[in-house]
């Protein structure tokens, strides 16, 4: 019976998870290992024959040779600023929205909408929004800041790209909450109330602290996501005005396809990879802790 | 362990299939129904129905012949990579030359005994030239570019003839202004125009642009205190000053500008034409200089060269195929007419020349300025590879004031010695 039993599950096993690794396998994994193999080499992107060059690729990125540290350094800013922006407002959306009000599921759909829409799209909308609309709105009500040339300085195109960047992501961040936030159960909730708790202190002190696992998600969905940024940052900055918004993506982008370093590109992605990786485990290990805190 | 072993099998195989299919697919393009099919893809997108036209014609000429022709813009070398990665190289493709020659030369076919190579004006075998004197491409166009001038709005403000020298350009900006015109629009947003064509105009400049490449190269010149650089860099500035709100203009902004003849001037080429005469048709406009400096002899020159060459894929099945079709366009009577009447190229051959009632104001400005000698080289192709980007935020820093001239010029100096192999 036993044998019946494990002979059953491989099949089930083989069937349900068979293609999702398939597709891993062929479009994650072997891109991944060609790019660490390619990573030692000096290729360009388009010979045929490629000669390895040892560690040479990551000595450069590390003594300058490239503007990885440059782009690091930007898209850990933007990073911080962007996280902590979509988490607060993403947070308070999810809480005043699940309150009874008229246009609940109207105001909802519209604040998740920028999250259904590319981020090439985006910002291309944005750009526009900027050059023409933000002047032409300024002029009308003599609104000095609205003036600024928005995508020509470093610090309003930094801003630029956190407004329309928050903007897209607040969404993802309200439903997931909303959907922890509605799971609270009655009970907790008036059992709160009757001991006398307001408003606040119930969604501080027993709200979010419930709400932590839920919490963590959002938190790893957005650090992750930000630091991978590359479709928006493309179409509305460029990385302009001098190079000054180029994010760590888009920089190896750069590398690989403007400027013609397949090899340096590929030990780039290496770093990312790494910086990811330990930047989002640091992160789900302080949030767990938090989670067994409350818990 | 089975469940391991199972999996690993069923990848492996998929993963082993794949160049398989990719393969398949690839043949059966090229032999559909005896046929030879040629792929032919280029980043010229005004010239898409025109090409489709000409090989239309071409396949009824040599009926066992079709064409696939694709057009992109943007990222067009990207898109280049990505297909020759995937097993779905073109026939026929297109690159600037230079140092992109270098980059492409192992992919390419050696088109040294074609019989239009020896018709190439010299400017034009150069880019596509290797040390040894082997030809690797068919050159598409000679495109130009200068500013792009307004005739009705310079009438407007009663400028009678063209500015040739920078305090003649300068007194044109003051009329305008008095005139209420707009004088000028600069795309500063973006590092495209500022690292392609006006840090060219400092490189073109120079008594012997390509030993002055050579130079930069191997570490006997600089950017450092160069004179020339020095004009340009003043020149940049003063554009950038007579613009309005420069740093917020992108090329659509630009061209958007100039069709709805806000301005009267702007850095621009002949590549406009097709945009314009679709944009705008009654617009009067025309292809000036932009001068740096008062010597009228150094300034009333255009900037022109070879921008792009078709080249053929080395592997490609079929390349005799696709050498006859270039051998047809610039050798025979129709193919010939073809490449002025239709698709609107200045040849970059002795053998015939451009139409000027059909080419446009712009081109005709640029064919006439070429023919009196007055024009510089465009040398772009000859940076180090995304040199033109590196360039391009040199210039935006030089006009937002972080960098002032000198340090400009240390800045170029800095990227091309960074990026140069």
């Amino acid at each position: 019976m036993g044998r019946g039993v494990r002979q059953n599950s491989m099949w089930e096993h083989l069937f349900f998870l068979g293609p999702a690794t398939l597709l891993f396998f062929i479009i994650v994994f072997v891109p991944f290992v060609t790019g660490f193999i390619h990573s030692f080499s000096d290729w360009n992107g388009i010979t045929k024959e490629l000669s390895f060059i040892g560690l040479e690729n990551y000595k450069n990125i590390f003594t300058r040779q490239s503007d990885f540290l440059h782009t690091f350094w930007f898209t850990l800013r933007f990073a911080i600023v962007q996280v902590v922006l979509v988490m607060v407002i993403g947070v308070a959306l999810a809480v005043v929205l699940v309150m009874p009000l008229r246009f609940r599921d109207a105001l909802r759909a519209s604040f998740y909408l920028p999250q259904t829409i590319g981020g090439l799209v985006l910002g291309f909308i944005w750009q526009f929004i900027f050059i023409n609309g933000f002047p032409a709105f300024g002029t009308l009500f003599h609104l000095d800041f609205m003036q600024l040339p928005w995508l020509g300085t470093e610090e309003t195109a930094f801003t630029a790209l956190i407004i329309v960047s928050t903007w897209q992501n607040v969404g993802y961040v309200m439903v997931i909450m909303t959907a922890a936030l509605m799971g609270i159960s009655r009970d907790v909730l008036e059992s709160a109330e009757i001991d006398g708790a307001g408003t606040f202190r119930t969604l501080f002190r027993i709200k979010l602290p419930i709400c932590m696992p839920f919490i963590t998600v959002a938190l790893f969905w957005s650090t992750a996501n930000v630091f991978k940024m590359f479709e928006l940052n493309l179409s509305l900055t460029k990385g302009g005005p001098y190079g000054s918004t180029v994010s760590m993506a888009l920089g190896i982008y750069n590398d690989a396809f403007v400027k013609n370093r397949y090899g340096l590109a590929s030990a780039e992605s290496v770093i990312f990879f790494l910086i990811i990786l330990i930047i989002t485990s640091i992160q789900l290990f302080l949030s767990r802790k938090k989670e067994e805190a409350y818990s | 362990m089975k469940i391991a072993k199972g999996l690993c099998l069923v990848c492996f195989a998929a993963v082993s299939l794949l160049p398989l299919m990719a393969g398949g697919q690839a043949d059966s393009a090229q032999a559909s129904g005896g046929k030879t099919t040629i792929f032919l893809s280029q980043s010229k997108i005004e010239i898409d129905q025109a090409l489709r036209d000409v090989t239309a014609r071409y396949s009824e000429l040599h009926p066992d012949v079709e064409f696939v022709i694709e057009s992109l813009s943007d990222n067009y070398t990207t898109s280049l990579r990505t297909k020759f990665a995937g097993g779905e190289a073109p026939d026929i493709f297109m690159i600037l030359g230079g140092s992109e020659l270098d980059l492409w030369q192992s992919r390419l076919e050696d088109l040294s005994d074609q019989p239009w190579v020896s018709d190439m004006v010299p400017l034009a075998k150069e880019g596509i030239s290797t040390a040894d004197g082997m030809v690797y491409g068919f050159p598409v166009s000679v495109e130009g570019y200068g500013y792009v001038y307004n005739k009705r709005l310079f009438a407007e403000a009663g400028i009678t003839s063209v500015p040739k020298t920078f305090t003649e350009l300068q007194r044109a900006v003051e009329k305008l202004k008095q005139a209420g015109i707009q004088p000028l629009a600069g795309t500063y947003m973006d590092w495209y125009q500022a690292g392609m064509f006006l840090v060219n105009m400092g490189i073109a400049r120079q008594p012997d642009p390509l030993a002055f490449i050579q130079g930069l190269n191997d570490g006997s010149e600089t950017f450092v205190g160069n004179e020339i650089f020095e004009e340009v860099a003043n020149f940049i500035l003063y554009d950038f000053s007579q613009c309005e709100s420069p740093l917020n203009t992108g090329f659509n902004q630009q061209t958007a500008l100039l069709y709805s003849e806000s301005i009267a001037m702007t850095l621009g080429g002949n590549w406009l034409q097709p945009s314009i005469d679709s944009a705008n048709p009654d617009m009067q406009v025309g292809l000036i200089p932009m001068p740096i400096s008062d010597d009228v002899a150094s300034n009333d020159k255009l900037y022109a060269g070879v921008t792009g060459y078709w080249v053929i894929n080395k592997e490609s099945p079929a390349k005799e195929e696709a050498k006859a079709f270039l051998t047809w366009l610039a050798t025979s009577e129709e193919g010939r007419k073809a490449m002025t009447d239709q698709l609107l190229f200045i040849p970059a051959f002795t053998s015939f020349e451009a139409n000027p009632d059909k080419v446009g104001a712009l081109s005709s400005d640029l064919s006439r300025y070429a023919s009196q000698g007055k024009v510089y080289g465009i040398y772009n192709s000859m940076y180090p590879a995304g040199g033109a980007e590196y360039f391009g935020n040199a210039v935006q820093k030089l006009v937002a004031g972080k960098l002032d001239v000198p340090g400009f010029l240390e800045e170029l100096q800095t990227r091309w010695d960074q990026l140069k192999r």
